[in-house]
């Protein structure tokens, strides 16, 4: 009972801080229909700016700067106002002209503004925890009940903020002239419109008012555990979306119950299942996955919320960019299609270009990198499959990479090595056999996720894929007795080729541009028909796709099984080549670098993915001569970030967007074409 | 008395001028010239198709023009924005009331009045709404989705009222309405005229809309191809219109 | 005459609101037959169940035969009936080409192996329907040099021309066009409505729903007008636009 009672304690106070973000998610969802990932780190800059305001100095940029040491709840104050008025700056830089943009836009805009501010906040606070400074309120004893249970003083004051909080909130929702107007305009923007509401503007109060609750979730929470951290808000930021899910996206109580819920449910999984506390991050992603499966519009939410329906990331995009920028697109336009249009010569060209530049970089530096290149290239040309040619936002895709991975690893070392003794040599067809079955499970893996989505409208898409993503990373960290957690599976055998060990990165480089051939020869067969029109229909219109009879459901699961298989062909050769892998080679941020080479290169393209994969590749290491990147190596994800943004205002396509791929089969019956 | 019973109007209130709006490629209006007088009915009539909504939505300022201009009260409005639009005191009520329905009646009214800040005034003018259509007193507090067809119209009628326009767009309001609800809509219109608000109206219904307006335009294909006061214009040339019977 | 389309007492409610009352209608075997009625009669509704968009919350659907009510979007189009959009809807970034041949959709059997190989039958199965797609280009007569152009970027005409080719590649026994004329010049609109009588002679019934009474009148052999939801008319265009109930309808009537 005792123990129960200090779970069910624990439960409410991180249930309060987890209802407070969702409320964040809800309120924005509501009025503009947009999942704003950057709330997590909304959630961080609330707890770094309490800390730097109370502290007397602070180390930003790694150099000591006076701040003003005001007292806790002044600072917390401080830190609300000014993420409110950063939400609204964030709104208007990043959301407000892609309002009428297809909605994956705004959506992996708004993950491009979560990568800016947390490597920007990694760049100013550092990549170390900050401690969260000690004050009066925190010092006092905890208060005890019923002899047992103990509460610190901050617990009640946290709860009790959610409290205020929310009930303030949904009074100035329901009675004031601006909440009237937000209401009015998340029900029918047009009709407020034409009763003059200025529509920009309730949106920017919906920012301002969820940016503010993010941030007072953020420094509660930090001072509840005593620091800071660049990367504190992408965990609570996920969950914190998945209560708002859970409750009903759109709805205020909802969002305040289901983060009531879940950190009930978190803090008794912990306490009552055994390795709960391990588990359960998984927990609440399961519960969301389910949710999705089963209800999707949450216990208080209304269905039509959901029933919206998916946007083509390409479609209904103009020619955007003026003067300078328009010559320089339009001269790359012209390269690219010229590089699509010349068919087969070009393939032949490409390959020759990349056998020469194998045989020729004398420097092994440059050769590994190359490798990553083809490596990175594969993987985005995987997701391109899912994102690119069939317009579902995928955030899970590493999950099949590291399934690969782990398989193959797996197998080899901790099966046929240590429990067999069994030599990787004398198996060596073994890595073959295991790019296909490496391959398969991935697919396998991949239908069965994308059972459950295929009822949902995109951003839900992308929410259900993430958690799965996360679940996979949990599950390799934590199941220690098949995956040896995070220490990681070391001694991956290099492939052998009939008895020939593959070891030089000339070697290895080589290897990877044949399994790259094979993949782009796949892709493309079954791209280049009537499966590929059938993807690349239901991404432009999938109502006009299924009035042609083309079952978009069934062509959907094809192309998550097929961006599996491709994921888990190229986590089969990476473990490899790394000959080392862990959890931490297949966490969230390597599927937005994926995704971002896909978007940065050229959705729908097959050359796409291989130029986002060359420039960022190439870039990283480039960019380490830079001094301020010295200092500062967090510095070229944000700009990665801006890029992405960038890319979503100003072209949308990608950079290679003319070398669209032809979508019927190479050389048949195109002879009366002109 | 007789005055000019033909446009030009005297004191035009809104002057529509070579208005061109496309639709993507297609152009939806194609030259519209119109003039609403101060204190008149005026009526936008025409077969589906023809661009009345799309010309009245671009009157509002939702759609943008491809050419063209507008003049409210003397005022050239053609690139203000939407909202501006009605704080010049155009109110629009819009094709298919487009109600917020997860609102209460009342709420729909008192965001009819966002542009104002009497609030005092604003109370009033429900007041007066409820004595126009008695029926939304009873609703107050129900949710506007769930109000019939023809309550539902009043109360869009109404919410633009709240703004106090001096023109009153109205696009459709009879539309699937039952023939009884018809004539208490319409005849609410004059009633909303004869207090001194102009009306600019597009209805299907174009025997009624002759009857209640003082001049009528005739539209086809995004341009107006006849007009005259409500009076002197053929019943069968209208009808002639509409069932396709000429060119 | 048999009928290709019958509707039985076909009811739509959405809530309390009945947006369909006991809908009875049948379209002739290679009839143009029009479908017509003034704004918020419930023609949309008639299209979305037609189309297996909406499913009839009572009533029956008999379409060449079979009962069509409950097999949905894309098996309704299975069994034979196309349709065109009232905001033509092609696929973006798609050629003419792709486009259409995304309507014989149904025809392709090849498989993923077949795909990746190009195997010989995939490629026959290929070449047939791009051959076929060709003559259905020259059919609604853009011809050949049009195939190879980005769909949404043609004039309006031909976009329109372009959706009823890739409606024509599943071989409908049932063509279904909503407003085709709808922003449309006269000219324009004759040569759609030569197109519609084309593709009558070709064997495929076609069901119009459209505004321009004028063209309704020469082109339709029969017209069906709805009103509040019901049937309120249905027999011979000249007759039927004749009748002072319908004219009321759209016109509106003298107060008694």
């Amino acid at each position: 009972m005792d123990y129960f009672g200090q779970l069910l304690a624990n439960g409410l106070v991180l249930g309060a801080i987890y209802a407070l973000t969702a409320v964040a998610y809800t309120l924005v969802y509501g009025v503009v229909r947009l999942v704003n990932f950057a709330f997590g780190e909304l959630f961080m800059l609330g707890a770094f700016l309490t800390i730097s305001l109370m502290t007397s100095e602070v180390q930003l940029f790694g150099t000591a700067v006076a701040m003003p040491a005001l007292p806790f709840p002044v600072a917390a104050l401080f830190a609300v106002a000014l993420t409110a008025l950063f939400g609204i700056l964030i709104d208007y830089i990043a959301y407000r002209p892609l309002r009428k943009a297809p909605r994956l836009a705004p959506l992996i805009s708004s993950i491009a503004v979560s990568v800016v501010l947390q490597s920007v906040a990694q760049t100013i606070w550092g990549s170390e925890q900050v401690h969260f400074p000690d004050f009066g309120l925190a010092d006092l004893d905890p208060i005890v009940f019923f002899d047992s249970i103990y509460i610190r003083v901050m617990d009640v004051v946290v709860m009790a903020a959610a409290i205020l909080a929310m009930v303030g909130l949904s009074l100035f929702i329901a009675y004031s002239k601006l909440g009237r107007a937000m209401r009015a305009s998340a029900e029918d923007p047009m009709a407020a419109t034409l009763l003059g509401i200025p529509v920009n503007r309730a949106i920017a109060a919906a920012f301002a008012l969820g940016s503010g609750f993010a941030a007072l979730a953020g420094l509660l929470y930090a001072q509840s555990y005593g620091f800071a951290h660049a990367t504190m808000g992408f965990l609570p930021g996920l969950k914190a979306l998945t209560a708002a899910v859970l409750g009903g996206i759109g709805s205020i109580p909802g969002a305040a119950l289901g983060g009531v819920l879940l950190g009930l449910i978190e803090a008794l999984g912990a306490g009552y299942i055994p390795d709960g506390s391990a588990y359960k991050d998984a927990i609440s992603f399961a519960i969301l996955i389910l949710l999705l499966f089963m209800r999707p519009q949450g216990l208080l939410g209304r269905p039509e919320l959901n029933s919206a329906g998916a946007g083509s990331l390409l479609d209904g995009v103009a020619t955007v960019g003026k003067g300078g920028m328009q010559s320089l697109l339009g001269r790359l336009d012209a390269g690219f299609a010229w590089l699509a249009g010349s068919g087969a010569r070009m393939k032949v060209a490409a390959l020759a270009v990349a056998i020469v530049a194998g045989l020729i970089i004398p420097s092994d530096y440059w050769l590994r990198i190359l490798t990553m290149v083809l490596i990175y290239g594969m993987l985005a040309s995987g997701l391109n499959v899912i994102v690119g040619f069939a317009g579902l936002l995928d955030l899970g895709f590493v999950a099949f990479w590291a399934v690969g991975s782990y398989f193959t690893s797996i197998l080899f070392v901790l099966v046929l090595k240590q429990a067999f003794g069994i030599d990787a040599q004398s198996v060596w067809w073994l890595f073959y056999v295991n790019l296909i079955i490496g391959g398969l499970l991935s697919a396998l893996i991949a239908m069965i996720l994308g059972t459950p989505t295929l009822r949902l409208r995109g951003d839900y898409l992308a929410i259900m894929t993430l958690g799965f993503g996360e679940i996979v990373r949990i599950v390799a960290t934590n199941w220690i007795g098949l995956t040896r957690g995070p220490m990681g599976i070391p001694d991956v055998p290099a492939p052998f080729l009939f008895g020939l060990q593959v070891k030089s990165p000339m070697a290895f480089y080589f290897v990877a541009l044949a399994l790259t051939a094979v993949i782009l020869f796949a892709i493309s067969g079954l791209v280049r028909s009537y499966v590929g029109r059938a993807w690349v229909a239901i991404r432009e219109d999938e109502h006009a796709a299924e009035a042609m009879g083309v079952p978009t459901a069934r062509y959907k699961l094809y192309a998550y099984a097929v961006s599996g298989f491709v994921g888990g062909f190229v986590g089969v050769f990476y473990a490899h080549y790394q000959l080392f892998i862990s959890p931490l080679n297949f966490s969230l941020f390597e599927n937005i670098v994926i995704l971002m080479l896909v978007v940065l290169g050229g959705l729908g393209t097959f050359i796409g993915p291989f130029i986002g994969a060359l420039i960022w590749v190439v870039f990283l290491q480039l960019a380490l001569d830079i001094p301020l990147v010295q200092s500062f190596p967090e510095i070229r994800f944000a700009l990665l970030g801006v890029i992405l943004m960038c890319l979503m205002l100003f072209r949308p396509q990608g950079l290679a967007a003319t070398a669209r791929v032809k979508l019927t089969m190479p050389g048949v019956g195109m002879e009366r074409a002109s | 008395m007789n005055a000019p019973l033909t446009a030009p109007v005297p004191m035009p209130l809104l002057e529509i001028e070579d208005l061109h709006v496309n639709y993507g490629r297609i152009r939806a209006v194609d030259g519209l010239q119109m003039q609403v007088g101060s204190g008149t009915i005026v009526s936008l009539v025409g077969s589906n198709g023809a661009g009345k909504t799309t010309s009245l939505t671009a009157l509002s300022g939702i759609l943008p023009l491809s050419g063209g201009r507008i003049r409210f009260g003397g005022e050239d409005i053609t690139h203000l924005a939407p909202e501006l639009r009605v704080r010049r005191g155009i109110a629009h009520v819009p094709e298919r009331r487009r109600l917020f329905p997860g609102m209460s009646v009342r709420e729909n009214l008192v965001l009819g009045s966002y542009i104002r800040h009497d609030r005092h005034g604003i109370e009033q003018d429900i007041a007066v709404m409820v004595e126009l259509f008695p029926i939304l007193g009873d609703r107050f507090a129900q949710m506007a989705g769930t109000l019939s067809g023809g309550e539902q119209q009043m109360l869009a009628i109404a919410r633009g009222l709240m703004s106090r326009p001096s023109l009153l767009v109205m696009d459709e309001p009879t539309m699937g309405l039952s023939p009884k609800m018809i004539d208490v809509i319409l005849d609410t219109v004059q009633r909303i005229n004869s207090q001194g608000t102009t009306v600019l109206l597009v209805e299907q219904n174009a025997i009624e809309a002759m009857r209640l307006s003082d001049h009528v335009y005739i539209m086809r294909l995004g341009r107006i191809v006849h007009q005259d006061t409500g009076a002197r214009i053929d019943p069968e040339l209208v009808k002639a219109f509409y069932m396709g019977e000429v060119l | 005459m048999s009928a290709i389309l019958s509707t039985e007492a076909v009811t739509v409610r959405f809530g309390g609101l009945e947006a369909l009352s006991a809908f009875d209608f049948k379209v002739k075997n290679e009839a143009i037959h029009g479908l017509i009625g003034p704004n918020g009669a419930g023609k949309t509704t008639v299209l979305n169940v037609l189309t297996g968009f909406v499913r009839p919350t009572t009533g029956r659907l008999l379409f060449a035969g079979g009962e069509i009510g409950g097999l949905g979007v894309n098996g309704i189009a299975a069994a034979g009936l196309a349709r065109t959009f009232q905001n033509i809807r092609l696929f973006g970034s798609m050629t003419v080409l792709e486009s259409i041949l995304v309507g014989a959709h149904l025809h392709f059997h090849s498989s993923p192996i077949g795909l990746i190989f190009r195997s010989a039958a995939a490629r026959r199965a290929e070449r047939e329907m791009i051959e076929s797609a060709y003559h259905v280009l020259d059919f609604v007569g853009l011809g050949s040099s049009f195939a190879g152009r980005i769909a949404t970027t043609l004039s309006y005409g031909h976009q329109r021309r372009v959706e009823i080719a890739r409606a024509l590649m599943s071989k409908p026994k049932l063509l279904l066009l909503d407003e085709p004329l709808a922003g449309m010049n006269s000219h324009e609109k004759t040569e759609i409505a030569d197109l519609v009588c084309a593709i009558r002679a070709e064997g495929v019934s076609v069901l119009l729903i459209e505004h321009d009474m004028q063209i309704m009148r020469s082109l339709c052999d029969h017209l069906t007008v709805l009103n509040y939801g019901k049937r309120l008319a249905d027999g011979k265009p000249c007759e039927v636009l004749a009748d002072p109930t319908v004219q009321a309808a759209y016109l509106g009537r003298e107060r008694v």
